[in-house]
């Protein structure tokens, strides 16, 4: 052993070195979030809670949905229900809904509607009190779902 | 008189503050040292193997995540690879570059959670959040590129679900210009340490011989100082056009380990770098049938996932599903050597082992 | 007069012990660049007692199979000695409860009595995980406890008296850890290792035995061996400060500010350690104790022996 070697370890160096670096970062700006009073926002791409979109003409709005289940066939998971009415191009959409307490948020929904009606937001706090509460329906997916506030 | 000795059988796990999940250890003990140990694992199984014959191709993507679920980019592409196979299926040359971007920074986001929860497990406390420090802008990148953080879901047959967003490019060059001094960070706190010495070196040795015999793959393999790395040996993607080491231990004991993953990190910026500067521009999905069905057959493919041999070998029928899928997961192979490597340690040795291995038990029970 | 000043050491101790916990909470989350506790009152500062309150009203659980009296005996023979020892410990030059002419055997003594709690609690508990614990517990405990006595034999030999208040007053030109480096460094890590703190706190290590010797206490009990370990940690700096840094003295501030700084300065050296440190094996630590640390403080007792016959 080097006699620079022997120094190094009766003085610590290489504890003192562990300490000089945390020690340095007592001193930095925290990293963390304070989460229910500080929100992060996701990126564009984020798959959170689905919604259905619509669409406003004369006669009010419209569902851009055409009910051709592609999205239910697609479903790894096998959560999207569809109902729908009439035949042929009577075809309606009656009620749409999601198990949110089984989907994975994979987006293959999304990735193979072919009009685009359904999307991905970025909501994401989706827990509840209740199974029942988690079945997301055709109301539920339509309306926005805006963050609710933070109450202390 | 002569007093009488007695076996201490220690239950460790599954609910143990460092059995990285759902481990359980059967110990038996002599005072501390161990005479023999026994991995019972089983306590997340959710039968994905069978599951996959159930979905069609494409819809087991997603499950594929949930495999080793710190590293999901390597389990998509080990499995789409395969597919591609099966199907003979082209993938455009952007769209591979994309794939081993980003399996290389999950590469890095692994190796930090390992890295973080062995220091914690050995005492360090402080490493682990620095090292969830980087990992939350490395998922901050994922979340960018696929919409979710852990789970991503992003690679496609032929191709990839979605080409970069254009915000991805200066934060990931701003990531690996910081990165290297963040790991100086980590090694100061570790590597010369003299507590850190004394609990990895020659803690948990196993020899090259017997990691080759017991099927080990992966940084635990090239600790013992084999220069196995299927990213060199079978070059997938475009890694043959890529510069870059494999580092190797001698000794095959927990240090080795760390310094292999360590060096590991640092190759894998450099290949993140050289493969954002050789990108090319065009297309990011090949030519794919509407409807995934291979042709009756087999095919077996395998990458060097984070954790070592990632392989998925499926049998085709011809229909929309696959008739069986074989999953050979890295971390189950690696922690049949677990009990060769605690024999006659003590029980601060069976923490730094396990945290060595670098398991993870969703990969394990699959 | 005596009865309140007990009183009042009792309440300021307990008090700071209680903070102890929120500081060492601060301390490392801001080392870890995280921020602590921020939600009880102005940054967190109820925290502490919050704390002390839920542990006071949650549910007391004694395992069936647990030696009943000895489980609940421990944590309180744990607790009162690491408090009986502010007796003599002199925080100015007037404020004082007892100044006895062996004060420093009496805080050795007292304070290896913890171990005894802590052994017990091991055993008491029928459990494994608490069983090796309290055995780690008793063979660290005891070596490092000699070492502790004979790495602070060298200041003593300078200040010739066991008196804390005279060996305060032996320093009022220069302070011990001048002329006892060695012995210094010593004691502060056998001090660690006496406190049961990282890089030695293998009789709780809690990634290896859970929680070690205390894996199967709740509430108060948990809670008085808690503040058994923070007031030892008191107890071993202000013995740090009494021996080596002069006690209370100092320029321009009244001592007990002077005493409360310096004691200061030692616990947030024990909580930095605890940010930057891995743990020690058993083995090693053994190793350590008997194979360095005896060795050289024996050397120390025979170095400052000669030059103090020598020179002085």
């Amino acid at each position: 052993m080097k006699l620079s070697d022997l120094a190094k370890k009766i003085f610590l160096i290489d504890i003192a070195k562990g300490l000089k670096t945390t020690l340095k970062h007592l001193f930095r700006k925290p990293i963390t979030i304070q989460y229910p009073k500080e929100r992060w926002t996701p990126y564009q791409r984020f798959r959170g809670l689905h919604a259905l979109k619509t669409e406003k003409n004369e006669s009010g709005e419209k569902d851009l949905c055409i009910a051709c289940g592609l999205c239910a066939r697609s479903c790894p998971s096998d959560v999207i229900e569809i109902v729908t009415s009439g035949k042929g191009k009577e075809r309606k959409l009656e009620q749409y809904k999601i198990d949110l307490s089984r989907c994975i948020y994979c987006g293959f929904c999304v990735e193979v509607c072919p009009q685009n009606a359904l999307e991905m937001t970025d909501f994401y706090e989706l827990a509840g009190y209740c199974r029942e509460e988690l079945i997301a329906d055709k109301v539920y997916l339509t309306t926005k779902h805006l963050p609710k506030k933070y109450k202390k | 008189m002569v007093l009488e000795t007695k076996e201490l059988l220690l239950n460790m796990g599954p609910q143990h503050p460092s059995t990285h999940g759902v481990l359980r250890l059967l110990l038996y003990l002599e005072g501390e040292t161990i005479v023999n140990s026994d991995p019972i694992i089983g306590y997340l199984h959710r039968g994905i193997e069978k599951l996959a014959e159930a979905k069609t191709y494409t819809q087991f993507i997603p499950i594929t995540d949930r495999l080793d679920y710190i590293a999901a980019f390597p389990n998509n592409l080990a499995y789409v690879q395969t597919v591609e196979k099966l199907m003979s299926l082209e993938v455009p040359l952007r769209a591979q570059y994309i794939r081993v971007i980003l399996t290389e920074l999950n590469r890095i986001a692994s190796h930090l959670v390992w890295l973080g929860t062995h220091a914690m497990d050995i005492g360090a406390i402080t490493v682990f959040l620095y090292c969830f420090r980087e990992r939350e802008i490395i998922l901050d990148l994922f979340e960018m590129v696929s919409g979710a953080r852990m789970t991503v879901n992003f690679f496609r047959f032929g191709g990839v679900a979605a080409d970069l967003p254009a915000e991805f490019y200066p934060k990931v060059k701003e990531f690996l210009d910081t990165f290297p001094a963040k790991i100086a960070d980590y090694e100061a706190l570790l590597t010369q340490n003299r507590i850190w010495l004394a609990r990895t070196k020659n803690v948990a040795v196993i020899s090259a011989e017997d990691g080759i015999n017991w099927g080990l793959s992966g940084p635990n393999l090239r600790g013992s100082g084999i220069k196995w790395d299927i990213r060199k040996a079978n070059p997938y993607a475009v890694y043959n056009k890529l510069d870059f080491e494999i580092p190797t231990g001698q000794m095959g004991d927990v240090y080795d380990r760390y310094m292999v993953r360590m060096e590991e990190m640092r190759q894998s910026t450099r290949i993140v770098h050289q493969a954002l500067a050789q990108m090319p521009d065009g297309e990011i999905k090949g030519k794919v049938p509407k409807i995934i069905k291979p042709p009756a057959g087999e095919a077996y493919s395998c990458i060097e996932s984070p954790k070592g041999e990632l392989g998925f070998y499926i049998v085709s029928d011809g229909s929309e599903k696959p008739y069986r899928v074989k999953i050979r997961a890295p971390s189950f192979v690696n922690l049949e050597a677990l009990p060769l490597m605690l024999k006659g340690g003590l029980i601060a040795d069976v923490i730094a082992a396990i945290g060595s291995i670098d398991i993870v038990l969703g990969e394990v029970d699959r | 007069m005596v009865l309140v000043k007990i009183i009042i050491i009792l309440g300021v101790i307990l008090l700071v012990v209680a903070y102890l916990t929120y500081l060492e909470r601060k301390v490392i989350a801001h080392l870890q660049v995280r921020i602590g506790p921020m939600r009880v009152g102005w940054h967190g500062l109820l925290q502490p007692i919050a704390d002390g309150l839920k542990l006071l009203v949650k549910e007391d659980i004694i395992p069936e199979k647990a030696d009943k009296w000895v489980f609940i005996l421990s944590p309180i023979i744990c607790l009162v000695p690491a408090f009986v020892v502010y007796a003599v410990i002199p925080f100015s030059q007037h404020f004082y409860l007892a100044n006895i002419n062996i004060g420093i055997l009496y805080i050795i003594s007292i304070s290896a009595l913890g171990v005894y709690g802590i052994v017990l609690a091991g055993w008491s508990s029928n459990s494994k995980y608490a069983l090796l614990g309290g055995f780690r517990s008793a063979a660290q405990m005891i070596s490092y406890e000699i070492f502790l006595g004979f790495s602070i034999i060298g200041p003593l030999m300078l200040a010739g008296s066991l008196n804390t208040l005279k060996i305060v007053e032996a320093q009022s030109g220069v302070w011990f850890i001048i002329y006892q480096p060695l012995a210094f460094a010593l004691y502060l890590i056998a001090g660690i290792a006496e406190t049961n703190r990282i890089p030695f706190d293998l009789p709780e290590a809690e990634t290896e035995l859970v929680a070690g010797f205390h894996t199967e206490y709740s509430g108060m009990k948990f809670a008085f061996f808690f503040l058994a370990e923070y007031a030892n940690m008191m107890v071993v700096s202000s013995m740090a400060v009494i021996l080596f840094l002069g006690g209370w003295k100092g320029p321009f501030l009244p001592g007990i500010v002077w005493f409360a700084i310096k004691v200061g300065a030692f616990l947030f050296l024990f909580i930095w350690l605890r940010g930057t440190l891995p743990r020690y094996r058993y083995d090693q630590l053994m190793r350590i104790g008997w194979k360095i640390m005896f060795p050289l403080c024996l050397l120390n007792i025979a170095l400052t022996g000669i030059i103090y016959y020598l020179f002085l």
